[in-house]
């Protein structure tokens, strides 16, 4: 049940939203952080 | 067992083989930019769409810059799905005045269609609208498809290209991937679908009169019995062809339906079984060809076309021997074949299709990663169900996803020149270039981060009362099968499910999206380190020491590695699971 005035309501799902989008957008970040590290390896093992 | 079903069967590896050949040299001038009979249409199109996206297509990419690009793709196209679904009810194509997706869910549907997963939490037609549908999920069969082809074709070039930085341009492969493959044959074959009767509409859902009223008695939780008389039925239209073709020919596997293919208005005949098989193995298949004249030896591509082969046969004829037995807790039934029946398992399986197009369908979709199902895989006998969950946790590289398939595959036939050469001494070469520790590294990364995503959270969950347990149907082995097979489907991109879990919760929707997130992406990034790895090296030519690939030993020393590795990893979890479950039913038991 939704309880409050529909202002709260919106908010409340504008909240999750965010926090959804930010798990996304830190899941790509960590993807990103992975290429990194597989291309540092590789320099490591040239060097 | 009929010769019948056998003959069908038979049939289909046929046509596989048939269509493998024209299907790869196609792929293969496609991405190589030669010309195609398309090209007078597709071309001015393809110019118009670099120059308005600013992408150079002569622009090589370093293979870091290749998978950032899919990566800011992808999470484009993912924030752009999430959003859709969470605004659905203020969008246009919503005749049924459906309500806004729930986050949780929203989120992890965004993630399965993106990683081309397609795992369902929902019932599509309760909850996706129309436009949904369209935009937020058939537009992701398309691209997730076309991500995972441009993947391959970049690790096919990372193998035979010589002192090389570069692998191609995402952009360029992304688009020519979809322009040139994907559509013209989804067009066509969406057509051929409505000829078989597969629906095409945007008409508000149907609703009919019963010839006869039904009673339904419900009993609430203090165990009062309500009946209702039913006497009408609700019946779901939809844009269903268009999605069902790019959903098979992508492996997508999402259905426009709950029932997915087992729905008449999804695969209403067994023409259009056989149609939707053959599309979900048409590009995979073909992409061995296009291995072997990239390669420049077209017998490499056929070897590993044969590897496939072997493991997707042995894994139908298993299923289909599992599903004719008849089952032993079923006393005084006549379960034999005959005129009047299929005999064996017919429980979840659709009377059009038979035990031995489910079967097939079954192991085929799950050798891909389509997900796509014409029958219960949950309602399979113990054995018969372990197959497709060994095919998925094989990591579906018999033939596999729409690129997906062919890389993995190509990460094994790297682990076993490597095996090959420590066996005999020498150091280990792939097509003429050194595999050295790197590259080992960067595909045993590939290989262990599957297992551990899968096993680390079922582990979890089936500890878990309050958020693995508390939505699961089923006990003991079969319990622990139906949570197995949902982080492996999840893991491993495929989609399809094992009824008997409720995964529509807050645990499920985000640990499921995570690992399916894993599955994809974080798989594919060490892949392609070694194709970036592999395209810089020189290129030596073959000795009488090298290793060939492309003889029956090569295949038989491929197939004995995928084995290997799977049974190694997970027999332990299988032996708890369905091999336990096959032997209590035995005993008389069942869960």
């Amino acid at each position: 049940m939704l309880h409050g005035s529909i202002v709260d309501v919106l908010k409340e799902a504008a909240m999750i939203d965010m926090l959804l989008v930010i798990a996304i957008l830190l899941l790509f970040g960590t993807a990103h952080a992975y290429v990194e590290a597989c291309a540092r390896l590789k320099g490591k093992g040239q060097s | 067992m009929t010769v019948n079903g056998w003959a069908q069967i038979a049939l289909y590896f046929i046509l596989i083989v048939a269509l493998a050949k024209p299907m790869g040299m196609y792929i293969t001038r496609v991405f190589d930019r030669r010309r195609t009979w398309l090209d007078p249409i597709l071309v001015p199109v393809e110019r118009v769409l670099y120059r308005l996206t600013g992408v150079s297509p002569d622009e090589e990419m370093r293979w870091t810059e290749y998978l950032v690009s899919m990566l800011v793709f992808s999470a484009a196209t993912l924030l752009l799905t999430y959003f859709v679904e969470r605004l659905q009810a203020h969008l246009p194509w919503n005749p049924q005045h459906l309500a806004a997706v729930a986050p949780d869910l929203a989120w992890n549907t965004a993630i399965s269609f993106t990683t081309n997963t397609n795992w369902q939490a929902y019932v599509p037609e309760t909850t996706m609208s129309y436009f949904t549908q369209m935009l937020g999920l058939a537009t992701h069969n398309f691209w997730s498809a076309a991500v995972g082809l441009a993947l391959a074709i970049a690790f096919i070039r990372g193998i035979t290209r010589r002192e090389s930085n570069t692998l191609g341009n995402f952009w360029v492969d992304l688009t020519r991937g979809t322009f040139w493959i994907l559509l013209p044959i989804a067009s066509v074959f969406a057509l051929v679908l409505v000829s078989q009767g597969v629906i095409q509409n945007l008409h508000p859902y149907t609703t009919a009169n019963l010839v006869e009223a039904q009673s339904q008695t419900t009993t609430d939780s203090a165990g009062k019995a309500t009946t209702t008389v039913v006497t009408t039925q609700t019946i779901a239209q939809g844009p269903t062809a268009s999605q069902e073709a790019i959903k098979m020919l992508g492996t997508n596997g999402g259905g426009f339906f709950n029932a997915n293919s087992a729905h008449p208005f999804e695969n209403p005949t067994p023409l259009s079984n056989l149609l939707q098989m053959l599309s979900i193995f048409l590009i995979p298949a073909g992409l061995t060809v296009t291995l072997g004249e990239m390669a420049k030896s077209s017998k490499h591509g056929w070897a590993v076309f044969a590897a496939m082969a072997v493991l997707s046969i042995g894994g139908v004829a298993t299923c289909y021997w599992a599903e004719s037995q008849p089952n032993p807790l079923l006393h005084n039934v006549d379960q034999h074949v005959s005129a009047q029946q299929s005999g064996g398992n017919m429980e979840g399986k659709e009377v059009r299709f038979g035990i031995a197009n489910s079967t097939l369908f079954a192991t085929v979709t799950t050798d891909a990663s389509c997900g796509a199902v014409n029958s219960m895989h949950d309602s399979y006998m113990p054995l018969g169900g372990m197959v497709p969950l060994v095919n998925i946790l094989l990591g579906e590289i018999v033939f596999g996803g729409v690129g997906a398939g062919m890389y993995g595959m190509l990460i094994f036939v790297v682990l076993s020149v490597f095996i090959a050469g420590l066996m005999v001494g020498r150091t280990p070469e792939y097509l003429g270039k050194k595999i050295e520790a790197y590259d080992i590294k960067m595909a045993m990364l590939y290989l262990l981060i599957f297992p551990l995503v899968i096993l680390g959270l079922a582990a979890f969950a089936i500890l878990s009362p309050t958020y693995g347990l508390s939505s699961l149907a089923n006990q003991g082995p079969h319990g622990l099968s139906e949570i197995l097979y949902a982080y492996a489907s999840a893991v491993g991109n495929n989609g399809s499910a094992f009824a008997g879990l409720s995964a529509n919760t807050h645990w499920y929707n985000y640990s499921l999206g995570t690992a399916m997130f894993i599955g994809r992406f974080l798989m594919l990034i060490p892949m392609l380190a070694v194709a970036g790895s592999l395209a810089m090296k020189k290129s030596a030519p073959a000795t009488a020491g090298t290793f060939p690939v492309t003889t029956p030993l090569f295949t038989t020393l491929l197939t004995g590695v995928i084995l290997i590795v799977g049974a190694l990893t997970f027999f332990p979890v299988l032996a708890l699971g369905p091999v336990l479950e096959h032997l209590l039913m035995h005993a008389g038991r069942s869960f």
